[in-house]
């Protein structure tokens, strides 16, 4: 089999804060092929967000990172610099871009820095990627500035800054979320298009597991820094085997028609001390005595649920 | 049922841009009406006339059978206060950073009633407790709370008064997914305790199927069905 795109094992990152380290990430492992969408799903404050900006080197110099492994495109990641071939689009396009510059020049300037284009080509081809992005009148468009633009606009204009770095891998930060629903859908499908003609790789970060239903070819669950579910998509949907991503589904209305919808109680862990054993033990609906004091195995199966309710007879007590 | 709220034949306009264009809506009291739409289509601007935070060019507004003026005067606002209130999508700037969550909770009593500060901070306290939220919060600033904490916050302060309608601009649009569950459940306990009326604005199409009994749909600033 080919190596994949992205293969990262036991990514830790701590981050200073004055009131003690925090653990942000916490022996995160995770893979994504060409062409592949793989979707990082949680709560906010789980970690998601620290792990994509810590693959574009985006933490501050104070943070530490360290893998066991972080390979890209063969090769090593993690080294101090921004990383070719990977490209990052946020949440709110309108911080994106820098308000006085116009929006043509900056999707052309990394065709001009890293490609080495001229002027002349660089605006041609951005004005190119913005139709590619279906922007109507992208000519126009191109010498306009960011307040100029409707947010679902400018989101597809920061997608289109985006591949003008040409990416082999996109890192995307709930680009989404502050958007419109039908709008969200044009961007979901601007991206699953990208992700078959360029055999563009995408991790996909949200806490909406219903957006990434129809879009994203495997979904990893993080809770409290740690990767507790992977599995393709379809089968998380269908049987989810930890009881965070079933909470996680159980809080959808789409899924949940007529039912009651389940709303976790909580919050989760601050990770200046994350618990000793599973994360999630305190708003577990169905933790056990020992769930509190020792770690899930990590499962082999299809499915990778971190969780004690399948490891079966592994557990001492 | 009884009517509480008829919108009949409203237009706005912001300069040349008309953004309402004759619209007729009615809610019925214990009702959860939904109001749908793309970003542009006239939904907040909507809400914001029914609550008098908006003026309109034409058409009327009638409130419990009453004909609510085009242009709210300082009294019509506290008058009318206390039967409708709205809550926002950023909990956090609709909350005055300055002022505890006490001063935030008992401001509408105190507006509106004699009541002493003890049986004021009694009352919200129960409120606090019925949202789900411990009881140091009281002394706390808004800032210390998250998203879906704050919200809660805000549709205490809301409902303090008891009002009859409680108008709902996209307040889960920025929540957690987990999140937006607790307040949707929280919004269907209360309707069922007590009998609140909701207009409810969203543009999530499955969420508003789940939470409302009926959808109306806007687009460019007409009603295009329900």
């Amino acid at each position: 089999m080919k190596a994949p795109l992205l293969q990262v094992d036991q990514l830790r990152v701590q981050l200073p804060s004055p009131r003690g380290t925090v653990h942000a990430v916490r022996d995160a492992s995770f893979t994504v092929a060409q062409g592949e969408m793989l979707a990082v799903v949680g709560e906010s404050g789980c970690g998601k967000s620290v792990t994509a900006q810590a693959l574009m080197n985006l933490l501050p110099p104070a943070a530490e990172v360290s893998a066991a492994a972080a390979l890209f495109d063969g090769q090593p990641l993690l080294v101090g610099h921004y990383p070719r071939g990977m490209a990052m689009v946020f949440q709110n396009p309108m911080a994106t871009f820098n308000p006085v510059l116009t929006v043509g020049y900056q999707i052309a300037e990394p065709l001009r820095v890293l490609h080495g284009y001229t002027r002349h080509d660089a605006e041609r081809e951005a004005v190119r990627l913005l139709e590619r992005m279906q922007v109507r009148d992208a000519a126009q468009k191109a010498h306009r500035y960011a307040h100029e633009f409707s947010g679902g606009m400018l989101q597809r204009a920061a997608i289109a800054m985006a591949l003008a770095c040409k990416p082999l891998l996109l890192l995307a930060d709930e680009p989404t979320t502050a958007l419109d629903v039908s709008t969200q859908h044009e961007v979901m499908q601007l991206l699953a298009e990208l992700r078959s003609e360029q055999q563009l790789g995408i991790l996909f970060i949200t806490h909406d597991l219903g957006l990434v239903e129809r879009h994203a070819n495997r979904v990893a669950v993080m809770y409290a820094g740690q990767i507790i579910e992977t599995a393709a998509t379809s089968n998380v949907i269908s049987t989810p085997q930890h009881p965070y991503t079933q909470a996680l589904l159980a809080a959808l209305p789409a899924h949940n028609r007529g039912k009651r919808l389940y709303s976790l109680e909580g919050s989760p862990p601050d990770l200046r001390q994350p618990p000793p054993a599973c994360a999630f033990t305190a708003r577990c609906p169905q933790a056990m005595a020992h769930c509190s004091t020792q770690s899930p195995p990590v499962m082999a199966d299809s499915q990778h649920a971190r969780c004690w309710l399948h490891a079966g007879d592994l557990c001492d007590d | 049922m009884t009517e509480l709220l008829r919108v009949s034949g409203l237009c706005k306009s912001f300069g040349d841009s008309r953004v309402l264009d004759d619209i007729h809506l009615v809610v019925q009291r214990g009702e959860i009406v939904g109001l749908a739409g793309e970003s542009g289509s006239g939904k907040s601007t909507l809400a914001r006339c029914i609550t008098g935070l908006h003026t309109y060019d034409s058409g009327s507004v009638h409130f419990d059978g009453r004909l609510l003026p085009r242009r709210f005067s300082a009294a019509d606002f506290r008058a009318q206060a206390r039967h409708v209130q709205m809550i926002f999508q950023d909990p956090l700037s609709s909350l005055n950073p300055r002022l505890t969550i006490a001063d935030i909770l008992c401001e509408p009593l105190r507006l509106n009633s004699a009541l002493p500060r003890d049986e004021q901070l009694a009352l919200a306290t129960g409120w606090l407790q019925r949202m789900g939220l411990p009881a140091d919060t009281l002394s706390r600033y808004p800032h210390a709370f998250s998203g879906g904490q704050l919200q809660r916050i805000g549709i205490a302060r809301a409902l303090i008064n008891q009002p009859q309608l409680l108008v709902c601009d996209e307040p889960i649009s920025a929540l957690d997914v987990s999140v937006q569950a607790q307040i949707v459940n929280l919004l269907l306990d209360l309707r069922e305790e007590l009998g609140l009326t909701l207009l409810f604005i969203g543009h999530d199409p499955a969420m508003l199927a789940y939470l409302c009994d009926r959808i109306v749909t806007m687009d460019k600033g007409r009603i295009a069905d329900g």
